[in-house]
C-alpha cells in the first residue's frame, strides 16, 4: 500500500533537526533550541506514525517532499534515534555545547532521517553522505584527528552510488551491483575487514557523534530494503554478508577481551553489537528480522546511554589515563555507577532488559539460518558480556587513587535522560510484546535466493 | 504474588533511590523479613497441598510474554512435586539470611546495596524453581549469576573482590554458553523445551538423529550445571567467590544459587535420564569433583575455602546421585545440604569460637577426621596428592595454560588487522582521550 501522509511531517522533522543544529545564540540556548528540535521532530514522526498506521508494508509519502516517505518499521526506529539524540544533547557537558558537538549530533541525525525516510536511492544517499559532514568541517571538535575514517565512509557512500546508478540502468541484480552493494554495507557497519575504522572513531572523534552517526544503522537499513523489496537478496550475498557477520562478531569480542582504553572498548562492543544486528536481518527469517529490528533499538539505546556516560567522565577527570588507572568511581557517584552498569547489562543481555529478549530472537532466527552461526554468535555474545562487565569494573570498581579528585555524581539535566533510557530498556525488557508489535507483522517473505 | 514479591521491593527500593530518597535500615530489614516470611508461608501451604492432600501439579499459563509466527515464549509456571520444595527451601533460607544480614550488615555503607542485591538474587532463584520453560528459567538463572557476581565483589575499594568477581563473572557466561545453546537446540530440534512436556526416551525411540540430539542437549544442559554448581570443568570458581559478605557466601555458595545446577538436572532428568552417555558423564564429573573437592578441603587454610571445597564435594555426590538415577535420594541430599551448610557459612566468622566449645566438650581429644583413611594411601602418594590440593589441583595453570595465554595471544594478534598497529593501544594515548585531546 502506498500512500499520502495528509500533512508534511517528514519535511518538518528534517527541518526542525536542521534548525536545531544551527549554532546561534550562547550554550545554554544553543542546547535548548537543540533538545527542542530533536522533540519537534519525534512529536513529528510519532504524529506520522499514527497517521500510517503500524503494520503497513508500504511507504507514506510526505506531501510536500515525496521523496521522503515514512516506510515499513523505519517510524519506530526514527522516533527512537530522535529521542535518543535529544538524550544526548540534554546530557552533553557544557564544553561539547561551545565546541559545536551537540549542533553536529542534532544534524547527524536529520541526515539519518533523510537516509531512513529516502524513497529513492538518490534521497537515501544524500543522507548517508550528509552524516559525514560534522566529522569533515568539525575539526575543532575533534582536535585535528579521526580524518581516516572518512575513506571506509566516502567508499561505503561511493559504492552505495554505484550500486544505486547500476540498479536504475537495469543491471541491479547483477553482480557487481550486489557487491558493491556488499562492500557499502561492510564499510557502513564498519563490519571486518573495516572494524578497526570504527574502533578508532570510537576513540578520536566525539562519541555523539558515533553514537548518532552509526546507531543510524545505514548498512542495515539498506538490506531491510533490498530484503523487503520484490527480487529479495540474492543467496550468495547472503552467504556472503553471514560469512562477514561471524569474523566481525570473533575478532571483535577476542579483541574486547584485551582491549583496555574503554572507549576503544566500547567500539568493539559496538561492532559486534552491529554484527548481532545484521545477523538478524541476514538470516532471512521471521525471528532473525524481529531481532535484528529489536536489537537495533536495544543497541541504540543502551550503547548511546554507555557513550554519553562515558563522556561524562571523561569530562570530569579530563586529565585521567583510562587505561591504566583504575578511578573506582562507585563510591563518589554511585548513579553514574548503577546506569553505566545497567546500559552494559542490557548490551550483554540481561533478563528484565529488552537485550535479553532481542538476542534471544536473533540468536534462534540465527541457529535457524545456520547453526554455525548461531553457536558462533551465542559464544561471542558471551565474550561481549565479560568485555562489557570488565569495563564497569575498571572504570568504577577498585582502589580509587590517593591523587584522584571527588568526581560528583550525575546532575539533575544529566540523570533524567539516562533514566527515560534505561526505563525504556526495562520496559521493553518487561513486556517485549509491545516492541515486536512495532514491526511490520507481514513482511513479505521471498523464497527465491534464499536458503533454509 | 509471593513469587513476584522480593522483584517489587527491588523495584521499589530502585525507584526510592533514583528520587533521592533513602529508607532506613530497619525498613528495608523488616519488609525484606516480612516477604520471604509471606513466601514461605504460601509455598509451605502449596507444599502441604501436593505432598499430603495429593492435588494434581498445577502448570500455571499466564499468556505470551513475547512470540513471532514460530517461536513463542510463553510465561509458564509450573509448581510440581520438585519445583515447590525447592520455592519453600529458597524462600527459607533466603529468608533466614535476610534475618541474620540485618545485624551483620548492620551501618554497613553498602547495607541497601547488599538488600537489593538479595532480593534481586531472590525474585531469580524462586523464577528459576518455578519455570515452566527453559528460556524462563534462563532468565532468573542470568539474574542469580549476576548478583552474585556483584555480591562477590561487594567490596568494592578492594581489588581482590573485583577481580574474584570478574573471574566468577567469565566463568558464568561461559556457561552459560551451553544453556543458551541449548535453548537453541531445544528450539530447533524439539521446537522448544517445556519442562511439563520434555522430550525424552519415548519421543526418540528407534530414531539415531532423535537420541543422537537428546544427547547433544542433555550435555549441553549438564555442562550449563556444572558451571552454576561448580564442579567438573568449571571446578576453580567456588574459592573465588568467597570474598563477598559471609551471609551472601552463605545463601549463594551454601544454600541456593550452587544448588539450581542440580535443580536444573532434576528438571530436566527425562531429558538427561534418556542419554546413556550423559548419565554416565553426570556420574564421572560428580565422581571427580567429590573426590577433589575433599583432597581439596582437607589441605584448605581459612574457614571460608574448607566450606567452599566441602561443597563441592557434596555437589559431585549429588551429581553422582542424579547420574546413578537416584533422583529422590539427590533431592532429600540436596535439602539436607543446602540446610547445613547454610548454618556452617553463617557460623564460619565465629568458627575458632565453636572450635572452643566443641573441643571442650569432647575432653580435649578432639581428634581430625577421616584419618583412618589417609593411612591406607601410600606415604608418596599422599605427598603427591596433598602437593595437588595445595595447587588447587593445578587448575588455574593448567586453564591459563590451555586456554587463557593462547587466547589473548591470538586476541593481541588481531590488532593487526586494524589500520595503524600501535595507536591506542590501551596504553598508546596516554593522558589526552579523544576529543579532549583537541581542547
Amino acid at each position: 500500500m502506498n500512500d499520502t501522509l495528509p500533512l508534511p511531517l517528514l519535511t518538518a522533522a528534517v527541518a526542525a533537526l536542521i534548525a536545531g543544529s544551527l549554532p546561534v545564540g550562547g550554550p545554554s540556548f544553543r542546547r535548548g533550541c537543540s533538545v527542542l528540535s530533536t522533540l519537534v521532530a519525534a512529536v513529528c514522526i510519532a504524529w506520522a506514525i499514527g497517521l500510517a498506521p503500524a503494520g503497513t508494508t508500504g511507504a507514506w509519502a510526505d506531501p510536500w517532499v515525496p521523496l521522503l516517505a515514512l516506510q515499513g518499521p523505519d517510524g519506530w526506529l526514527l522516533l527512537a534515534l530522535c529521542l535518543i539524540t535529544g538524550c544526548l544533547v540534554a546530557a552533553a557537558p557544557a564544553r561539547d555545547v561551545k565546541d559545536g558537538v551537540t549542533g553536529g549530533t542534532v544534524f547527524l541525525c536529520a541526515a539519518n532521517v533523510l537516509a531512513h525516510a529516502g524513497t529513492s536511492p538518490l534521497a537515501m544517499g544524500l543522507g548517508w553522505a550528509l552524516t559525514a559532514v560534522p566529522f569533515l568541517v568539525g575539526k575543532k571538535a575533534m582536535g585535528g584527528a579521526g580524518r581516516h575514517w572518512l575513506v571506509p565512509m566516502l567508499g561505503s557512500t561511493a559504492a552505495f552510488a554505484a550500486a544505486s546508478v547500476l540498479a536504475r540502468d537495469g543491471a541491479g541484480t547483477g553482480t557487481i551491483a550486489w557487491l558493491l552493494v556488499l562492500v557499502a554495507v561492510v564499510a557502513r557497519k564498519g563490519l571486518f575487514p573495516f572494524h578497526g575504522w570504527v574502533v578508532r572513531m570510537f576513540h578520536e572523534t566525539p562519541l555523539a557523534w558515533v553514537a548518532v552517526a552509526f546507531n543510524g544503522r545505514l548498512g542495515s537499513l539498506l538490506l531491510l530494503r533490498f530484503e523487503s523489496s520484490v527480487e529479495g537478496i540474492p543467496g550468495w550475498v547472503v552467504d556472503a554478508a553471514s560469512v562477514l557477520v561471524i569474523a566481525s562478531a570473533v575478532v571483535c569480542s577476542l579483541r574486547g577481551l584485551v582491549e583496555k582504553e574503554p572507549r576503544r572498548l566500547l567500539g568493539y562492543l559496538f561492532v559486534g553489537q552491529s554484527g548481532l544486528v545484521l545477523g538478524g536481518v541476514v538470516s532471512v527469517n521471521e525471528e532473525g528480522f524481529t531481532g535484528s529490528l529489536m536489537h537495533w533499538l536495544t543497541v541504540a539505546v543502551a550503547s548511546s546511554g554507555l557513550m554519553a556516560l562515558l563522556r561524562l567522565m571523561q569530562s570530569r577527570l579530563p586529565g585521567m589515563d583510562w587505561a591504566m588507572r583504575t578511578p573506582g568511581l562507585a563510591r563518589s557517584a554511585p548513579r553514574l555507577a548503577t546506569f553505566f552498569l545497567v546500559f552494559a547489562l542490557a548490551l550483554a543481555g540481561l533478563p528484565g532488559t529488552l537485550g535479553y529478549c532481542s538476542q534471544d530472537l536473533v540468536l534462534g532466527g540465527a541457529t535457524e539460518h545456520s547453526f554455525a552461526m548461531g553457536m558462533v554468535l551465542a559464544m561471542t555474545s558471551a565474550l561481549n558480556a565479560i568485555a562489557v562487565f570488565r569495563i564497569y569494573t575498571q572504570l568504577f570498581l577498585g582502589v580509587r587513587p590517593r591523587d584522584a579528585v571527588t568526581v560528583p555524581d550525575l546532575l539533575a539535566r544529566e540523570r533524567w535522560p539516562m533514566v527515560a533510557c534505561i526505563v525504556f530498556l526495562l520496559a521493553g525488557g518487561l513486556f517485549p510484546a509491545s516492541v515486536i508489535r512495532w514491526k511490520v507483522p507481514d513482511l513479505p517473505r521471498h523464497e527465491a535466493g534464499r536458503r533454509h | 504474588m509471593a513469587l513476584g514479591l522480593p522483584g517489587a521491593l527491588f523495584l521499589a527500593s530502585g525507584l526510592s533511590w533514583l528520587a533521592g530518597y533513602k529508607p532506613p535500615e530497619r525498613a528495608v530489614w523488616r519488609a525484606t523479613k516480612a516477604a520471604y516470611l509471606f513466601a514461605f508461608l504460601v509455598f509451605s501451604a502449596e507444599a502441604v497441598r501436593l505432598l499430603f492432600l495429593h492435588d494434581p501439579d498445577v502448570d500455571l499459563r499466564m499468556g505470551e510474554w513475547f512470540a513471532t509466527s514460530h517461536t513463542h515464549f510463553g510465561l509458564e509456571l509450573l509448581f510440581d512435586h520438585l519445583s515447590v520444595p525447592v520455592l519453600w527451601l529458597a524462600s527459607l533460607l533466603v529468608g533466614i539470611v535476610a534475618a541474620f544480614s540485618g545485624r551483620y550488615m548492620h551501618r554497613d555503607p553498602g547495607f541497601h546495596r547488599y538488600f537489593n542485591l538479595l532480593n534481586l538474587f531472590g525474585f531469580g532463584a524462586f523464577l528459576v524453581a518455578a519455570a515452566g520453560s527453559v528460556e524462563f528459567l534462563m532468565a532468573g538463572w542470568e539474574l542469580v549469576g549476576i548478583t552474585s557476581v556483584l555480591l562477590i565483589g561487594f567490596f568494592q575499594d578492594r581489588p581482590e573482590p573485583v577481580s574474584n568477581g570478574l573471574r566468577v563473572y567469565g566463568y558464568y557466561r561461559v556457561a552459560d554458553i551451553f544453556l543458551v545453546a541449548a535453548v537453541l537446540l531445544g528450539h530447533l530440534w524439539f521446537g522448544g523445551i517445556e519442562f511439563a512436556h520434555l522430550p525424552g526416551g519415548h519421543a526418540t525411540a528407534g530414531s539415531e538423529s532423535g537420541d543422537l540430539r537428546v544427547t547433544v542437549t542433555a550435555l549441553l544442559l549438564i555442562l550449563a550445571a556444572c558451571g552454576k554448581s561448580s564442579v567438573g570443568p568449571f571446578f576453580g570458581w567456588l574459592p573465588r567467590a568467597m570474598e563477598g559478605p559471609t551471609p551472601s557466601s552463605a545463601i549463594f555458595y551454601g544454600a541456593v544459587s550452587v544448588h539450581l545446577g542440580v535443580f536444573l538436572l532434576l528438571r530436566a532428568w527425562p531429558l538427561v535420564h534418556a542419554s546413556k552417555v550423559a548419565t554416565w558423564a553426570l556420574v564421572v564429573i560428580g565422581g571427580g569433583s567429590a573426590l577433589m573437592g575433599t583432597l581439596l578441603h582437607r589441605s584448605a587454610n581459612d574457614a571460608k575455602t574448607m566450606l567452599a571445597h566441602a561443597t563441592q564435594t557434596q555437589l559431585g555426590i549429588i551429581f553422582m546421585e542424579v547420574g546413578l538415577g537416584w533422583t529422590g535420594v539427590a533431592a532429600f541430599h540436596l535439602t539436607g545440604h543446602a540446610i547445613v551448610r547454610t548454618a556452617q557459612f553463617l557460623r564460619a566468622p565465629s568458627l575458632l569460637h565453636d572450635h572452643h566449645h566443641v573441643h571442650a566438650a569432647a575432653g580435649g581429644s578432639l581428634s581430625p577426621t577421616g584419618e583412618h583413611l589417609e593411612a591406607l594411601v601410600p606415604r608418596k602418594a599422599q605427598l603427591w596428592l596433598y602437593r595437588m590440593a595445595m595447587g588447587a589441583g593445578f587448575y588455574e595453570a593448567i586453564l591459563a595454560r590451555v586456554l587463557l595465554r593462547p587466547l589473548t595471544r591470538l586476541a593481541e594478534g588481531l590488532i593487526s588487522l586494524e589500520p595503524s598497529p600501535g595507536a591506542g593501544r590501551g596504553h598508546g594515548a596516554g593522558n589526552l582521550q579523544g576529543e579532549e585531546a583537541g581542547r
